[in-house]
């Protein structure tokens, strides 16, 4: 179980920062740019949610596998294809939270802070990020959990491969088929314990939001 | 004498088209129009938060915008301060640190703490905004504006939410503030109020359009006055005197009519102004509220017009020609014919009153 451990929080520690910067990112963009086709593209980044794993993944795997490049440098079924399989499912999930925190910053607030004579960074960086920062927490932990608990894609585009990309959720499900049920208990309780954990401090960080901003 | 500011602008938004002209010298410009009528759209334009159409901005030397030569500097560049109606203070900084926010150069802190003593809030430096009451938050925002050492003010019906005697004393507070700095300032707002107490010259705008301009002092004491008046085209304006009645209320009462006030400071002669979307039309069916009864006329309608979900009507009654204006919340349940019989009502908070200095 150490193993599997090990490559789940391998996987979190690598989708973290993507998930920030690239779900921060879209979200921004989705909340604050007007430009043609941007509900088209939230509805297209929002699939993956309403879609079920087996499906996503198997055209994921179609779309990669098809790729020559990908398949020398050996990604599918190799522990990328875990990291990548985590950021598809827990993506959306980020890009929603983002996309509402984002746009919760009310536009007066930014653009006082532009007529006071400071670039759009530095407004950026002092009022918008720092009003949103809650609800980019919020989406972080729930994102996290979903990441770290993804089965259905994982399975399709990286396998269950111990030792390279078996997840703690896929350990759980190979335990189960050898009829260990100890050691699948106690792998899930620690997965409940994170999902718990993140629930709760959704939870503060919502609570928390009301304090100041009223 | 060339002026320190000069703005021509020409956009659109929606149907609604903006073409204003105007120029200000080191003084309180005030914009002055019913709602709707473009007022906070100039100065999202002025300030660049809205891309123009075609125009050109002068301050003091510098060029902010000339669509022709294709020049627009950015809004964090063109030193122009906007103070908005919902005031816009960072919820997540304290006073000070709003204060300071705009501050530039090496003595940031002491620039902004000077800056909140000047509005009488250096007690309150360590205050959330949302720990401040609605006049602290007035004068935060306006000390945070100030700080940032603006070429030209703007400010988009600042004091708008607050009740009398809060107001007059924040007009006193920018009068003062603006003689001390010198910053020049386009104040936006639908109250005559603020116009006669706060400008020194007078914009009117309706529809996207100036339709007039003028010095303050000669709207409300110079021979022209009813010239500027009629400039204006918008409210009911009436020449009387203010007195105290046998009954000991307050009234207002010109050459055919009379009208109850709320309290009032002084008593004299005086110009009564009551905005006509504050008139309140009656269905004669029902009774009518105690403290309008005795402010209560009747007569028929002249003129309607519809615009948007605005009905205004014209109505001729034995004291003069009313402009009534009735929307939203307030719309009647059947529209009036022209030369219906009509009744309205003149609620004593809805009288502004102008005293005339002799």
């Amino acid at each position: 179980m150490g193993r599997a451990l090990l490559i789940s929080l391998k996987v979190l520690a690598i989708n973290i920062p993507l998930l920030l910067f690239l779900g921060g990112g879209i979200g921004w963009v989705l909340a604050k740019k007007n430009f043609p086709g941007r509900d088209l593209l939230h509805l297209i980044l929002q699939l993956p949610i309403i879609l079920p794993p087996s499906v996503l993944g198997l055209y994921l795997l179609v779309g990669l596998g098809g790729s020559e490049l990908l398949r020398e440098a050996g990604f599918l079924f190799a522990f990328p294809a875990a990291v990548l399989a985590a950021l598809v499912s827990s993506l959306p999930i980020m890009i929603q939270s983002t996309r509402a925190a984002f746009a919760g910053v009310n536009r007066e607030t930014e653009e006082a802070a532009l007529t006071l004579g400071r670039g759009p960074v530095t407004v950026f960086l002092k009022i918008t990020l720092p009003l949103a920062r809650r609800g980019l927490l919020v989406g972080l932990a729930l994102s996290c959990a979903r990441a770290l608990g993804d089965f259905g894609v994982t399975l399709m585009i990286a396998g269950n491969i111990p030792g390279r990309t078996q997840t703690l959720p896929l350990f759980i499900y190979s335990q189960v088929e050898s009829i260990n049920f100890a050691r699948a208990h106690t792998a899930s309780l620690l997965l409940i314990a994170v999902g718990v954990g993140s629930l709760y401090l959704v939870r503060k960080l919502e609570d928390g939001a009301h304090e100041r901003l009223v | 004498m060339s002026d320190w500011f000069e703005a021509e602008l020409r956009s659109e938004a929606g149907n609604f088209s903006l073409d204003i002209s105007l120029s200000l010298n080191k003084e309180i410009g005030v914009l002055f129009g019913p709602s709707g009528s473009g007022k906070s759209l100039t100065l999202r334009c002025l300030a660049g938060l809205k891309t123009v159409r075609s125009g050109r901005i002068l301050l003091e030397d510098r060029v902010l915008l000339d669509t022709r030569k294709s020049i627009s500097v950015p809004p964090h560049k063109r030193k122009m301060g906007l103070l908005f109606q919902h005031l816009a203070l960072f919820p997540h900084l304290t006073a000070l640190e709003n204060v300071r926010f705009g501050v530039n150069g090496g003595r940031r802190e002491e620039i902004a703490r000077e800056w909140l003593a000047r509005v009488r809030l250096e007690s309150h430096g360590n205050h959330y905004p949302f720990q401040l009451s609605g006049g602290q938050q007035q004068r935060v925002a306006l000390a945070r504006a100030l700080a940032a050492e603006p070429r030209l003010l703007l400010l988009d019906e600042p004091f708008s939410a607050l009740d009398g005697p809060l107001r007059r004393n924040l007009r006193r507070e920018l009068r003062l503030l603006q003689s001390e700095t010198g910053i020049p300032i386009l104040y936006v707002t639908h109250q005559i109020e603020d116009l006669c107490a706060l400008g020194d010259r007078v914009f009117f705008i309706e529809k996207g359009r100036i339709t007039g301009s003028a010095l303050v002092k000669d709207l409300l004491n110079g021979q022209k006055r009813f010239h500027f008046w009629n400039l204006m085209g918008w409210g009911n304006v009436f020449e009387g005197e203010v007195s105290y009645g046998e009954e000991g209320y307050p009234i207002f009462s010109w050459d055919s009519g009379r009208l109850l006030l709320k309290e009032t400071e002084h008593t004299g002669p005086a110009t009564a102004f009551i905005r006509p979307d504050r008139i309140r039309f009656l269905d004669p069916r029902y009774p009518v509220d105690s403290e309008i009864a005795p402010n209560k006329f009747s007569g028929t309608v002249e003129e309607i017009q519809m615009e948007g979900g605005i009905i205004r009507m014209q109505i001729m009654t034995p004291v003069g020609l009313w402009q009534v204006e009735q929307g939203g919340a307030t719309t009647p349940a059947r529209i009036p014919d022209i030369e219906e019989a009509v009744c309205f009502a003149v609620p004593p908070v809805a009288i502004e009153l102008i005293f005339i200095k002799r």
